[in-house]
C-alpha cells in the first residue's frame, strides 16, 4: 500500500487532477457562455475538465498496469538554499541595492551544495557583486540601485 | 521563385557591423553554454532573453538563434571529453565520443563533429529557404478553423514524440494552456485566475516560466550529488584532428544520411534535435556492416547524430517562421521574443518583414561559418572552461536568473514567482513531467483561444467547421491518428523500456 503512494504515475495524475479541478471550479465564476459566443470561462473550463481526465487516466493506468516506478529521494537542502536565495534577492535589492543582493543571493545558493567552500563563494559573490553592477547597470542601465543604507 | 534576391537582401542586412557582432556574440555564448554541462540552449536563452528587450528585433533574434544553434556544436565537447552531455541532443555522442576519447584520440572526435555539424547546419539551411515561403504560400489561405487545428496538431505532435509518457506530455501541455489564460480575457476584459494581484493582469510572463522551469529546476536537479566524471586533457594538435582515410570515407555518408534525417525530423512539430541525434545513431548501426564497433569508438556514431541535431536544430525554424507554430521549446522562445518586439508571429511575417526573415536565414549561415571557426582551432580554450567546478558556477547562474526575471517588469513579485514556479518545476521533474511541452502550451494557449473563438463565431456555435472544412478536418484526422498510435505503442510498451542504454543517457541531463 504505501509503495502505491509513491508510484510516480499516481501522483502525477493527483497533481493534474488538482491543477486541472482548480482551474475548472475557477472558470465556473467568469461566465461560461455558448459555444456560438463564449465567455470568458469557457475555454478555462473545457481545458481544466480535461487536464483532470488526463490525470484520471494517469492514475487509472497505474491501477491496470503498476510500473513499479517510484518516487525518489527529494533533496530539499538545494530546493530550500535556492528559494531563499531568490526571495533574498527580491528582498535585497529594493531595501539594500544590487551589490548586497548579489552577495546575499550567491552565499544563500551556495548552501545548496555540499562540496561548498567558504573561500570560493565568497570571491564568486564579489567577483558577481562587480560584474553585475558593471554590466547592467553601468553598460545596460538596468534601473537598479547599487547600494543603498 | 526568388530565392537570390531573398538572399542577397538577407546577407546584405545581416552583414550589418551590429548583426554580425550579435550573430558573432550568439554562437559563442552558445557554444561555451553548449559546452558547459547541466545548462542547456533553453536555459541560456530564456536568461538572455530579457536583455534583448531593448534590440532591434532582427538583431535579438540573431542572438539567440545563434545560442540555439551554437549550443548543438558545443554540446559535442563534453559529451566527447567528459562522458557528460552538454545539452541533451549530444547525449548520444558520448557513447562512441568518449570512447575515442579513452583511446588518447579525443581531438578527432571533437574535429569531425563540428565538421558534421557544419555540413548539417548548411544543407538544412537551403531546406529553410526553399520550404518556408512554399509553406507560408499555403498558410495565408488558413482561416481561424485551420489554425486551430494547425497549433492543436503541434502539440499533441510534440506531446507524441516526448521522452516519457504521452499522457504526462498531453497533462503538461494543458497546465501550460491553462497558465496562459491567466490574465485579461482579451474578448471580455475579464481578469482571469490573478486573485486581484494587478500585475497578473499581464498574465503569466513565459520567461519567468521558462526561467523556473529550465533554469531553477534544472540547477536544483543538478545539485544531487552524483558522481562527477574527471576529465581527460586531449593533445589538441592539427595531426592529433584528423581522421584515418577510412573513417573519413565512412563520416561523410554517415553525416549525410544524418542530415537527411535531422532536416526531416527537425521541420515537424515536437521532433526536434534530440530525437533526431537519438534516431540517427540508431540508423547508422542499422545500417553499417560492423555495428559491433558502435559504442567502442565508431566515428559514423558521433557524426551522424552530430549532423543531424544541427540540421534539426535549423529546420525547426520553418514551423517557427512560416505557420508562427513553435516546433519545441525554444521556437516557443523565439515566437515569444517576436510577439514582445511587436511583431505578431505567423505566415505574414515573411512578406510585411523580409527583411527579418531572410536576414536571419542569411544570419544563420554566416553563424555556422563563424562556429566551424571558433570550434576547431580553439578546442583546447573549450576543455579549460570545461573544468570550471560546477559549485562556483551555479550561484553566478541563480544572479543572472535573478536579474533577468526582475528585468521584464522590475517588480519583485516576478521574482517570487520564479521562486514558487522553480519549486513546483522541482516536484513535477520527480514526477517525470516534462517541461518542454508546458512551455509550448503556455505560449499558444491564448492564440489557440482567439481562434478558437472565432471560428466558433463565424460558424454560429457549430463545431463541425473544424471538421468539414477539408484542410482542417485533415489535420484533426492526422492529429486523432497520431493519438490512437501513440497510445497503442505506450500500453504494447508496457513496462519494459525501449531502449534502456539510451534511456539511461537521456536522464544524465535532465
Amino acid at each position: 500500500m504505501e509503495k502505491i503512494l509513491r508510484e510516480k504515475d499516481l501522483l502525477a495524475g493527483a497533481a493534474f487532477v488538482v491543477i486541472g479541478g482548480f482551474f475548472a471550479v475557477g472558470a465556473l465564476d467568469y461566465g461560461i457562455g455558448s459555444a456560438r459566443r463564449m465567455g470568458p470561462g469557457y475555454f478555462p473550463l473545457a481545458l481544466g475538465s480535461a487536464l483532470m481526465l488526463v490525470g484520471l487516466a494517469l492514475a487509472g493506468k497505474m491501477v491496470w498496469q503498476r510500473s513499479d516506478n517510484l518516487v525518489g529521494t527529494l533533496y530539499v537542502r538545494p530546493v530550500i538554499a535556492l528559494f531563499a536565495a531568490i526571495l533574498s534577492f527580491a528582498l535585497l535589492l529594493e531595501t539594500a541595492g544590487l551589490v548586497a543582493a548579489c552577495v546575499a543571493t550567491v552565499l544563500l545558493s551556495a548552501l545548496g551544495s555540499r562540496e561548498t567552500k567558504l573561500l570560493g563563494s565568497l570571491v564568486v559573490a564579489l567577483v558577481m557583486a562587480a560584474g553585475c553592477s558593471l554590466l547592467f547597470v553601468e553598460f545596460l542601465g538596468l534601473p537598479m540601485t547599487l547600494w543603498r543604507f | 521563385m526568388d530565392l537570390f534576391p531573398n538572399l542577397a537582401l538577407g546577407f546584405a542586412t545581416a552583414f550589418s557591423l551590429s548583426n554580425l557582432l550579435y550573430c558573432f556574440v550568439g554562437v559563442f555564448v552558445g557554444t561555451v553554454i553548449g559546452a558547459l554541462p547541466g545548462l542547456g540552449a533553453v536555459t541560456a536563452i530564456s536568461m538572455l532573453l530579457p536583455f534583448t528587450f531593448g534590440f532591434e528585433p532582427l538583431g535579438a533574434l540573431i542572438l539567440l538563434s545563434g545560442i540555439f544553434y551554437g549550443a548543438m556544436y558545443g554540446g559535442s565537447t563534453a559529451s566527447i571529453l567528459l562522458n557528460l552531455p552538454g545539452t541533451p541532443a549530444n547525449a548520444i555522442v558520448a557513447l562512441d565520443g568518449y570512447a575515442l576519447a579513452q583511446q588518447g584520440r579525443a581531438a578527432m572526435p571533437l574535429f569531425m563533429s563540428a565538421v558534421a555539424s557544419f555540413v548539417g547546419g548548411c544543407i538544412a539551411l537551403v531546406l529553410v529557404g526553399v520550404a518556408a515561403p512554399a509553406i507560408v504560400s499555403i498558410a495565408l489561405e488558413f482561416g481561424p478553423a485551420e489554425y486551430f487545428s494547425m497549433m492543436l496538431l503541434g502539440l499533441v505532435a510534440a506531446s507524441a514524440v516526448a521522452a516519457t509518457s504521452f499522457l504526462r506530455s498531453i497533462g503538461m501541455v494543458l497546465v501550460g494552456l491553462l497558465l496562459g489564460l491567466v490574465g485579461m480575457d482579451i474578448v471580455s476584459g475579464m481578469m482571469r485566475f490573478t486573485f486581484g494581484v494587478p500585475i497578473m493582469a499581464e498574465g503569466i510572463s513565459f520567461i519567468v516560466v521558462a526561467m523556473a522551469l529550465f533554469g531553477l529546476t534544472e540547477v536544483m536537479n543538478n545539485l544531487e550529488p552524483h558522481g562527477r566524471a574527471t576529465i581527460t586533457q586531449p593533445k589538441t594538435g592539427w595531426r592529433d584532428m584528423m581522421p584515418t582515410r577510412d573513417e573519413a570515407k565512412r563520416s561523410v555518408w554517415a553525416s549525410l544520411r544524418g542530415t537527411a534525417l535531422g532536416s526531416a525530423l527537425g521541420a515537424l512539430p515536437g521532433a526536434g534535435p534530440t530525437i533526431s541525434s537519438f534516431m540517427s545513431y540508431t540508423v547508422e548501426q542499422r545500417v553499417s556492416r560492423h555495428p559491433e564497433r558502435f559504442g567502442k569508438g565508431a566515428i559514423e556514431g558521433v557524426v551522424g547524430p552530430e549532423a543531424a541535431n544541427n540540421a534539426a536544430a535549423q529546420t525547426g525554424f520553418i514551423p517557427t517562421l512560416s505557420l508562427g507554430i513553435p516546433g519545441d521549446a525554444v521556437g516557443a522562445l523565439l515566437l515569444g521574443t517576436l510577439i514582445i518586439h511587436g511583431i505578431q508571429p505567423g505566415p505574414m511575417v515573411m512578406s510585411r518583414h523580409p527583411e527579418l526573415f531572410w536576414g536571419l536565414i542569411a544570419s544563420m549561415w554566416i553563424g555556422n561559418v563563424l562556429l566551424l571557426w571558433i570550434n576547431i582551432p580553439f578546442i583546447g580554450l573549450w576543455v579549460k572552461i570545461l573544468s570550471i567546478p560546477y559549485r562556483l558556477l551555479y550561484p553566478a547562474i541563480v544572479v543572472f536568473l535573478c536579474i533577468g526575471v526582475w528585468s521584464v517588469a522590475n517588480s519583485s513579485f516576478q521574482l517570487y514567482l520564479l521562486a514558487g514556479l522553480g519549486v513546483a518545476g522541482y516536484v513535477l521533474s520527480k514526477l517525470d513531467c516534462p517541461a518542454s511541452p508546458l512551455l509550448l502550451g503556455l505560449i499558444l494557449g491564448p492564440m489557440m483561444e482567439e481562434n478558437l473563438r472565432r471560428a466558433l463565431l463565424l460558424s454560429r456555435g457549430d463545431f463541425s467547421t473544424f471538421v468539414e472544412n477539408p484542410i482542417s478536418g485533415g489535420i484533426l484526422g492526422a492529429c486523432i491518428l497520431l493519438v490512437i498510435v501513440t497510445i497503442m505503442a505506450e500500453f504494447r510498451r508496457g513496462r519494459r523500456h525501449a531502449a534502456p542504454e539510451l534511456e539511461g543517457k537521456r536522464s544524465n541531463v535532465h
